[in-house]
C-alpha cells in the first residue's frame, strides 16, 4: 500500500469516534420520503462542510427539499470526481419496528434506524471521506465535488432531477461514485429501470349482497394482479458479455451472498412488484372501483417501448379496466462499463483492505446514478449491505460501515492521483 | 267510509305531504358509517310530535337513537309490528353523482338521494301507515308498533337487535311488516345471512425491485380471492317445500325481473363480495401487509359454524394470512313460513291495487327482519324496486313509494282486524 493510503487509513483510525457520531446524528434527523422533508438532515450536512472551511452551495427549488453541493481542488490539475448520495429515507411503519425508526440504537455491533443501509450510512461516509480528503488537499490531482440531493425515494424533480435540469455544469464529472446500498461485495455498475403503471378497474357497484348485478372491481382487481405476472415470461435481448457474467456461478455466488440469496438470477429477469391495491368503500358494498399500482423493472436489454405492447395485451382482457404510465421520466435501464477504471480502482482497494474484491453487478432498484450514465459519466455504487432495506429494523454492521469508509477515501484519492493525476 | 276507502282517500290527499317528507329524509345526511343519525331521527319525531303521536326515543349509543311509538285497542288480539330504519350507505365518490346525493331532488318521476332506495322511501310508508293505522286502531281487535332504528347497515346492534332483546314484550309483537327493497314484484319471507369477516396478509415486505427477499402481500391477497371462490360453490341445506317453491317459473321469472337477472340462483346460494381490499403504501415498495374485506352471503341452510370452518380451511392454506371474525357471531341466516297469512294478505292487496301477484322470494341483502324472526316472530318485506341501491344516483320511483305505502296501510288494517 502507498504511503498516502496509509497516511488516509491511520487518519481515519483516528476518527472512528467522530465519524460514529456523524452516523446517528444523520440517522436521527428524520427525512421519510414521502413527505421527503430533509432539511433536519442538509442542517447537520451543512454544518459540518462550513465547520471544515467548505463552501456548501444549497439548491432548494421546493423549500423542504433542499440539494446540496460542495467542491474543492487538488493542488494540481487533475480528474474530477463527483460523490453523490441522498439524504432523504423510505417511511416508516412504526408499528413493524422493534427499535425506533429514528434513534440511531447501536445493539450487538449494529446500528439501527430508517435509512442506515438506504442510504444514510453510505452518504455519512461520502461526507467524511470528503472532509478527510479535503484535509489532505495538498497531495491531490484534480477535483472532487460532494452532492447530497432530496428527493431520490420516490424519483420525485426536487433532487438530482432538478439538479440536473438547472446546475447541470455542478452534477458533472468524469467519474461519479455513489454510496448506495451495494454490499461490500459488489459494486454495482448498472441499474434496472422502473417501468410503473397504475391500473384503475371501474364497474357499476351496488350492494353487496348483489353479486350478480354488477362485476366486482376488487374481484378485478386481484385477477389483474395475478394476469400481471406474465410480464416475468417477456423475452429478454441482453449484450451478450453481461450474460455471461451474471450467470458464472463464482460471480452469481457472491453477489447472492452480498445482495441476498435470489439477488443474481432476478438482474437479467423482468419483475413485478404490484405496490399497492385498494378498492372499494365498505366491506358490504359491491365496490365500483379498484387501483392497482405494479412496479415492473426492466432488465438491462429490455426497453419500456418493448414492454409496453406486452402490458396492454395483458390488460387488454379487462375491458372494465384503463391504465397510465406512471413511471419516473428516466425509465431506461443504464450501465457504465463494467471493466472500466474504477471497478478497478475499488476492487483492488477492496482487496487491500483484507476483503474479497468485490464482483460487477446489477442495482435492482432505481437510484440517482442513472443521471450521471444517461449524460455519459461512468457511475459505479459501492456501499452497505442491502439486506434490510426499507424494511422494519433496518440496520448496518458498523464494522461495514468503517469499510466502506475506507474504501470510498482511498479509492477516491487513488482515483484523483490515478494515470494522469499521479504526479 | 269503509276503512280501505278510508285508507286510500288519506294517502291521495296527503301525496304531497308523503312525497315531502320523503325529500325532506333525503336531505338529512344519515350515512353509516359514520353512523350519526340525530338528524334523521329528529324528522321522524318531528313528524309524530306534530301528529300528536306519542313515542319513546331509546338511545343505547347517543349517536344512534331510535323512535318506538305504539297505538292499540282496549283488548288487542293480535300485534302488528313497523319496522324502518333511518341509517343509509355512505355517499362514495360524490363527483360521480350526476344528482345531488342530498338533494332530495324530483325529477324522472323520481326522488332522488343517498337512501331514498334503501330505505328512507320504505320508512317513510311504514310512518304514514302508523299514522293512518293509529286513526283507525279502535276499530281493530289489534296493536300496530312503528319501530324506526338507527343502525341498519351497521348490523343492529344499537338498533332493532337491542330493541328485540331488551324490549320484547313492546316491539316483538306477532308479525312484521318492513319496507325494505324488495320490489314490488317480490315479497321477502327469509333472508340470506351476512358472514363478514377480515383476513389480514403479513410478509416482512421490503423494496419493490426485490421481489425475491419476501412474499407480497398484495399478490398472496390475489391468490386467497381467487381461493374465497370457492364458498359460492357450497350447497345449502333448504326445506323441501321452499326449495320447491323457489324452483317454480314464476318465482324464478319474479326474481329476475325485480332484482335482475340471476337473482334467483344467488338467493339460494353462497356469494362472495370482496368488499374492500387495501395493501400496499407505495407502487416501489413490495407491500408487507394487506387486508381484505369479505362479505360472504349465506342462504338458509348454510349456518355461519359451517361457513366459518370452510374459510379457516381455505386460509389455512396461506401461512402469511390470519382470519379476523367479528366479536360477535352473525344470525344464522332466517326463514319465516311462506304459507303465513300475511303472504296472502300482501299479495291479495297488491293484486287489488296493481293487478299482480308478488312473488315469495328470500332476500338477498341482510335486513333487521332477522332479529324478529331469530325470536319466532313471522317477518315480511315488501317495498320498492332495489334498483340503484347503494349505487351512483340512487333514485325511488314517486309511484312505487304510494303503492308501497297503500299496500302496507291496507294490509296492515286487514291483519289487524283479523280478517285473513
Amino acid at each position: 500500500m502507498d504511503e498516502l493510503s496509509r497516511d488516509v487509513l491511520t487518519r481515519l483510525d483516528a476518527d472512528r469516534d467522530r465519524a460514529l457520531a456523524m452516523l446517528r446524528a444523520i440517522l436521527q434527523a428524520p427525512s421519510p420520503n414521502p413527505p421527503g422533508d430533509t432539511r433536519a438532515v442538509a442542517a447537520i450536512i451543512t454544518q459540518a462542510l462550513t465547520a471544515a472551511g467548505i463552501e456548501a452551495k444549497i439548491f432548494a427549488p421546493h423549500p423542504d427539499m433542499p440539494n446540496i453541493v460542495a467542491r474543492f481542488d487538488g493542488a494540481r490539475p487533475g480528474r474530477h470526481l463527483v460523490l453523490n448520495g441522498h439524504m432523504d429515507v423510505f417511511p416508516v411503519a412504526r408499528h413493524e419496528w422493534g427499535h425506533d425508526p429514528w434513534g440511531g440504537e447501536i445493539a450487538d455491533g449494529r446500528i439501527y434506524g430508517r435509512g442506515a443501509c438506504d442510504m444514510k450510512g453510505g452518504l455519512a461516509s461520502l461526507l467524511l471521506a470528503f472532509l478527510h480528503l479535503h484535509a489532505i488537499r495538498d497531495r491531490l490531482a484534480g477535483r472532487i465535488t460532494f452532492t447530497a440531493v432530496s428527493d431520490e425515494e420516490t424519483f420525485g424533480p426536487w433532487g438530482a432531477r432538478w439538479m440536473f435540469e438547472h446546475q447541470r455544469a455542478l452534477m458533472l464529472g468524469d467519474c461519479l461514485l455513489s454510496g448506495e446500498p451495494s454490499s461490500p461485495q459488489c459494486v454495482r455498475f448498472g441499474e434496472k429501470a422502473p417501468y410503473w403503471i397504475a391500473i384503475t378497474v371501474r364497474t357499476r357497484g351496488g350492494h353487496g349482497a348483489y353479486t350478480h348485478a354488477s362485476a366486482s372491481a376488487t374481484k378485478i382487481g386481484a385477477r389483474i394482479a395475478k394476469a400481471l405476472e406474465a410480464v416475468k415470461d417477456i423475452p429478454v435481448r441482453a449484450p451478450d458479455n453481461l450474460v455471461a457474467m451474471f450467470r458464472d456461478p463464482a460471480i452469481a455466488r457472491q453477489i447472492d451472498e452480498g445482495c441476498g440469496a435470489g439477488h443474481a438470477s432476478v438482474i437479467p429477469e423482468v419483475t413485478l412488484n404490484i405496490g399497492r391495491i385498494t378498492g372499494g368503500l365498505k366491506v358490504n358494498v359491491l365496490p365500483s372501483e379498484c387501483r392497482v399500482e405494479a412496479d415492473v423493472r426492466l432488465p438491462i436489454g429490455l426497453t419500456k417501448d418493448e414492454l409496453r405492447p406486452h402490458v396492454a395485451a395483458i390488460l387488454a382482457d379487462f375491458p372494465d379496466a384503463t391504465w397510465e404510465e406512471i413511471s419516473p421520466p428516466e425509465d431506461a435501464p443504464s450501465w457504465s462499463d463494467p471493466d472500466g477504471e474504477m471497478m478497478g480502482i475499488l476492487r483492488r482497494t477492496v482487496q487491500a483492505l483484507g476483503r474479497p474484491a468485490p464482483v460487477p453487478v446489477v442495482t435492482l432498484g432505481g437510484t440517482d446514478t442513472r443521471l450521471w450514465r444517461y449524460a455519459g459519466v461512468p457511475a459505479y455504487i459501492y456501499g452497505l449491505s442491502p439486506e434490510s432495506m426499507a424494511a422494519a429494523d433496518e440496520n448496518i454492521l458498523i464494522e461495514d460501515f468503517f469499510h466502506v469508509l475506507r474504501t470510498h477515501t482511498l479509492a477516491a484519492a487513488r482515483y484523483l492521483n490515478g494515470p494522469r493525476g499521479a504526479a | 267510509m269503509d276503512p280501505r276507502e278510508q285508507l286510500l282517500a288519506w294517502i291521495e290527499t296527503d301525496r304531497d305531504r308523503i312525497i315531502g317528507f320523503l325529500q325532506d329524509f333525503a336531505r338529512i345526511d344519515t350515512s353509516n358509517p359514520p353512523g350519526e343519525t340525530r338528524f334523521g331521527a329528529a324528522h321522524v319525531a318531528r313528524f309524530l310530535l306534530e301528529n300528536d303521536l306519542d313515542f319513546r326515543a331509546i338511545a343505547p349509543k347517543q349517536d344512534n337513537p331510535n323512535l318506538v311509538a305504539s297505538a292499540a285497542a282496549p283488548s288487542p288480539s293480535r300485534h302488528l309490528v313497523l319496522n324502518g330504519h333511518i341509517d343509509v350507505f355512505p355517499i362514495g365518490d360524490r363527483a360521480r353523482w350526476s344528482r345531488d346525493p342530498l338533494g332530495g331532488e324530483i325529477a324522472d318521476g323520481r326522488v332522488w338521494g343517498r337512501g331514498t332506495v334503501d330505505m328512507k322511501a320504505g320508512t317513510t310508508a311504514s310512518i304514514f301507515t302508523y299514522l293512518y293505522l293509529s286513526r283507525l286502531i279502535r276499530k281493530t281487535a289489534g296493536r300496530v308498533t312503528l319501530t324506526v332504528v338507527s343502525d341498519e347497515e351497521t348490523g343492529g346492534r344499537w338498533g332493532a337487535e337491542y330493541l328485540t332483546e331488551h324490549m320484547a314484550s313492546e316491539v316483538l309483537g306477532d308479525c312484521v311488516l318492513n319496507a325494505e327493497p324488495s320490489s314490488p314484484h317480490t315479497l321477502r319471507f327469509g333472508e340470506k345471512c351476512m358472514f363478514w369477516l377480515t383476513i389480514k396478509v403479513r410478509t416482512p415486505g421490503g423494496h419493490g425491485a426485490y421481489p425475491h427477499m419476501s412474499a407480497s402481500a398484495t399478490r398472496i391477497a390475489a391468490r386467497i380471492i381467487e381461493a374465497l371462490a370457492e364458498v359460492e360453490t357450497m350447497t345449502p341445506d333448504l326445506p323441501q317445500h321452499v326449495r320447491t317453491l323457489l324452483a317454480r317459473p314464476d318465482i324464478i321469472a319474479a326474481y329476475d325481473r325485480g332484482l335482475g337477472k340471476g337473482a334467483a340462483g344467488v338467493a339460494q346460494r353462497v356469494t362472495l363480495n370482496i368488499g374492500t381490499l387495501a395493501g400496499g403504501v407505495k407502487v416501489n415498495m413490495l407491500p408487507g401487509e394487506c387486508d381484505i374485506g369479505v362479505d360472504i352471503r349465506l342462504p338458509p341452510g348454510i349456518t355461519c359454524e359451517q361457513m366459518r370452518t370452510t374459510v379457516e380451511r381455505i386460509a389455512a392454506r396461506f401461512p402469511e394470512a390470519s382470519i379476523e371474525l367479528p366479536p360477535r357471531s352473525p344470525v344464522d341466516p332466517t326463514l319465516s313460513d311462506p304459507a303465513h297469512p300475511m303472504v296472502g294478505i300482501l299479495q291479495d292487496t297488491v293484486e287489488q291495487l296493481a293487478g299482480y301477484r308478488p312473488a315469495p322470494v328470500i332476500s338477498l341483502g341482510g335486513t333487521d327482519c332477522r332479529f324478529w324472526r331469530r325470536a319466532g316472530v313471522p317477518a315480511f318485506v315488501y317495498g320498492p324496486s332495489p334498483e340503484g341501491m347503494g349505487g351512483i344516483d340512487e333514485g325511488v320511483r314517486i309511484d312505487e313509494v304510494l303503492h308501497i305505502l297503500r299496500t302496507h296501510a291496507l294490509a296492515s288494517w286487514q291483519w289487524l282486524s283479523g280478517r285473513g
